[in-house]
């Protein structure tokens, strides 16, 4: 058996035959995996794309009609606009508060430990559980949010029922999970020779200058790292919309991710839906392609040259 | 002996032919398999191939008390006559699969009743499937793009029979109808019309939930406020009575903060907003007949009038809480009206079984208000079943069908699962026996249901075969209405503008 499967690999030797037989079987299992539950789907909802299929009927060919569909379709350009004013709020103020948060978790205090614990604790939940937890959050009459405010004299606004405040409630809600990002950061922060503020003090920096010209370009490679994941993690965002508010009120947090959904397994328009995921392939990567080619300007890696 | 180097490296041209020659030969087996295991398609079925014709359903089998169904055979009604022995379908071994929603209510009597019709049938078996919600949907989608489709499905998640209909996926039930004498003439007619399509039979009535009004009555003789007519026929009880009770129903703490309200809600805003004051947001005959709406507001004065009160009774009287007061009103309640806040609600049947277990207050049903001028035309739920092509079993799932619509079948599924009202005219005394055991309720209180199906119409969003109808051309409108945000003439213009759109969207492709 192993001779002739010898044979079959180019009739090289024995030893050779084996290891490589040994190798594709030890690789098979995730090829396997890899071409039937990814790489499949992948190319088959690209097929599908250009088709109007039901699921339980056979796909018809009508070649670009859903990709010019999406171009008139005014709920497309509600979700895309939801998702993209989502994504450089949450973006932006998770990106700044996790490196903030950092900033504090690397102090030299007692008991710091137990502080980064707690920031980082509700990371660890996600999804439905803390999607409900929210919901009492911002309940209007009753949310500890309205009453802090009612505290200081101000009238709650009605939050996940208020065509205005939705996308900032689930923007404030983003900030649920910096522990995960503040986590990334405070590596890259201990990561930093402290010769390098030794050397900035002795020329006599002051903390804002280290900050500036030592921390930020230190931590510049982590930065550009969890922004990268951060903007294709918010126009992904889907559990929070779906269980709290369904797009509503009035679509006003139709996210991308859920419009797509309720044309996939709500109206069962799949070749509409797989063109709505390809086109958010295509934003996705155009975003994050920006953010890779403007990153030669930001971005500062050890030991590259300049130029 | 040293290796060498090169007999551990594989290359890239290599690992990508011998990754295709791998997939190559698993879609070969997989084909192959496939091919192997497939079964030739039953004999189709044909209107003459039954034996006998099925006893068409009597006043006398249908006015027995409604009993739990039990195992032995001998309880049912007269079993309905197996498909003569005519090929594959009849002789061999038949496998129906049946996928129902998880409910611990109806699991069980719905298992107790197939379990009933094996044992009528012994060479049937019912494979049940069991999904929550709209998952159930899903998994019968994948069933028929698989080619096996349930023997019978239901609409009792959240697409309704027209998807299927529309897409031309159900057997035409006229033949077997005729061949096996069955009567249709028990069914109440307001299920009907959505049972047929372009002239055809294509479903079977599965139940009925008609609209009501549940009340507080400790909170009612607490304000000494009336209580509200159990009669549908009561025109004195209209929205302007119910708007002065309203008022004093209505409760209020130190700080303003409402304690009490009159209605928890509008109930469900896609067919109670306008057809409780007498009109509706689309004609519904035409969506009847042909699936789609084609005239919009056929009151369109009512309509703005309509939603007015209702945005003043949530805003000016206060009697209606905001949508954003009714998750903390309601405080993990299984739901509003059993806080004991609400002193009333919109609701259907199945209330007498759901608020049951309510022991803190005192509560009963009445008729919904009248309109102030125009005619009743609150709606109801109808559910059918119908079969799927294809089907590799027919005759067989037309048995089951039958079985399942038999007054028998009708006292498992809906009076005794959950407490609906089962679509024969002649059961509509075993619902009130059977549900006033399970609730406590009186004859009286349960009559109320009974007499509202003789007036009530279905929900338009049933024979509809445009589901973005709702999600897209009304409720973001309306949405914005209830938040305070457009007056209603705004609203009702941007919902047609907005229906319109979907509906031609929904045409177009």
């Amino acid at each position: 058996m192993v001779q002739s499967l010898a044979s079959w690999f180019g009739g090289r030797g024995k030893l050779e035959a084996r290891e490589e037989i040994a190798f594709h079987l030890f690789a098979a299992p995730w090829l396997i995996g890899f071409l039937v539950f990814t790489a499949y789907p992948t190319l088959a909802s690209f097929f599908l794309s250009f088709t109007h299929y039901e699921v339980i009927t056979p796909a018809q060919w009508i070649g670009l009609d859903n990709y010019l569909f999406v171009l008139h379709d005014p709920l497309f350009w509600q979700s895309l606009q939801v998702t993209a004013l989502y994504a450089v709020g949450s973006v932006s103020l998770g990106v700044t508060f996790a490196f903030l948060l950092a900033l504090l978790m690397n102090q030299p205090v007692p008991g710091i430990s137990v502080y980064r614990t707690l920031y980082y604790l509700p990371s660890t939940i996600s999804g439905v559980p803390v999607a409900l937890l929210w919901m009492w959050v911002f309940d209007p009459a009753f949310g500890v949010l309205n009453n802090v405010l009612k505290f200081f004299g101000i009238q709650g606004p009605q939050w996940l029922f208020s065509t205005t405040w939705v996308l900032p409630a689930f923007i404030i809600m983003s900030l649920w999970g910096v522990g995960g990002a503040m986590v990334i950061y405070l590596a890259g922060l201990q990561g930093i020779p402290r010769h390098l503020y030794e050397a900035a003090e002795l020329d006599g920096a002051t903390a804002v200058t280290r900050f500036r010209h030592v921390t930020i370009p230190m931590v510049s490679p982590v930065i550009f790292f969890n922004l990268i994941l951060s903007i294709i993690g918010s126009f992904q965002t889907f559990t929070a919309a779906y269980v709290m508010t369904s797009g509503g009120p009035a679509n006003a947090s139709l996210f991308y991710a859920l419009y797509l959904y309720q044309n996939a397994f709500q109206f069962f328009k799949m070749g509409y839906a797989s063109a709505l995921a390809w086109v958010l392939l295509v934003i996705i990567l155009a975003l994050s392609m920006v953010v890779i080619q403007s990153s030669p300007y930001w971005v500062y890696y050890e030991g590259k040259l300049k130029g | 002996m040293a290796r060498k180097a090169s007999s551990t490296v594989v290359s890239r041209r290599a690992l990508l032919r011998d990754t295709v020659s791998l997939a190559g030969t698993l879609a070969g087996l997989v084909l192959l398999q496939a091919c192997a295991t497939g079964n030739p398609p039953a004999a189709a079925p044909t209107a003459g191939s039954s034996a006998s014709a099925t006893t068409a359903p009597t006043a006398s089998s249908s006015t027995g008390a409604a009993a739990a169904p039990t195992a032995a055979p001998a309880s049912s009604p007269t079993p309905a006559a197996a498909p003569a022995a005519q090929g594959a379908s009849t002789t061999e071994k038949a496998t129906l699969s049946i996928v129902w929603r998880t409910s611990a209510g109806e699991e069980k009597v719905m298992k107790q009743l197939w379990s009933e019709f094996q044992q009528q049938h012994s060479n049937v078996t019912i494979d049940a499937q069991f999904a929550t919600g709209c998952d159930v949907d899903k998994k019968v989608e994948l069933l028929v793009a698989g080619g096996t489709p349930p023997a019978i499905w239901s609409s009792i998640a959240c697409q309704g029979v027209r998807y299927w209909v529309a897409r031309n996926k159900t057997v035409v039930l006229d033949d077997y109808v005729k061949r096996d004498k069955y009567d249709l003439t028990d069914f109440y007619d307001a299920v009907m019309p959505l049972c047929h399509w372009q002239g055809k039979l294509v479903a079977l009535p599965a139940l009925q939930a008609p609209t009501l009004l549940v009340y507080n009555q400790d909170l009612f003789e607490q304000a000494g406020v009336p209580l509200p007519p159990k009669s549908w026929d009561d025109t004195n009880w209209n929205w302007n009575t119910w708007l002065e009770q309203a008022v004093k129903l209505t409760k209020q703490d130190s700080s303003g903060r409402a304690t009490q309200y009159a209605m928890g809600s509008w109930g469900d805003l896609r067919y109670s907003a306008l057809r409780i004051f007498g009109t509706d947001w689309f004609d519904l005959q035409t969506i009847i007949d042909t699936g789609y709406p084609s005239t919009f507001f056929p009151d369109r004065e009512t309509a703005i009038a309509a939603l007015q009160f209702e945005h003043d009774a949530m805003y000016k009287q206060k009697v209606v809480p905001l949508p954003g007061e009714v998750q903390a009103l309601q405080a993990g309640a299984p739901n509003l009206f059993q806080t004991g806040k609400i002193a009333m609600q919109q609701d259907l049947n199945f209330a007498f079984l759901s608020d049951a277990p309510v022991k803190a207050f005192k509560w009963s049903v009445a008729a919904i208000p009248a309109p102030v001028k125009l005619k009743r035309f609150n709606f109801m739920y109808p559910d059918q079943y119908t079969i799927i092509k294809p089907q590799k079993y027919e005759d067989w799932a037309w048995e089951l069908l039958k079985f399942m619509t038999s007054p028998h079948g009708y006292q498992g599924y809906p009076i005794q699962a959950n407490g609906g009202i089962a679509p024969r005219k002649s059961l509509s005394q075993d619902w009130v026996t059977t549900v006033q055991k399970l609730s406590g309720k009186t004859k009286e209180e349960l009559q109320v249901a009974v007499d509202g199906m003789g007036i009530q119409q279905t929900a338009w969003g049933h024979p509809c075969i445009v589901p973005e109808l709702w999600p897209q051309g009304i409720q973001p409108s309306l949405d914005k209405f209830f938040a305070n945000e457009i007056d209603p003439k705004t609203a009702v213009d941007q919902i047609e503008a907005a229906c319109k759109q979907v509906l031609a969207q929904a045409k177009g492709q």
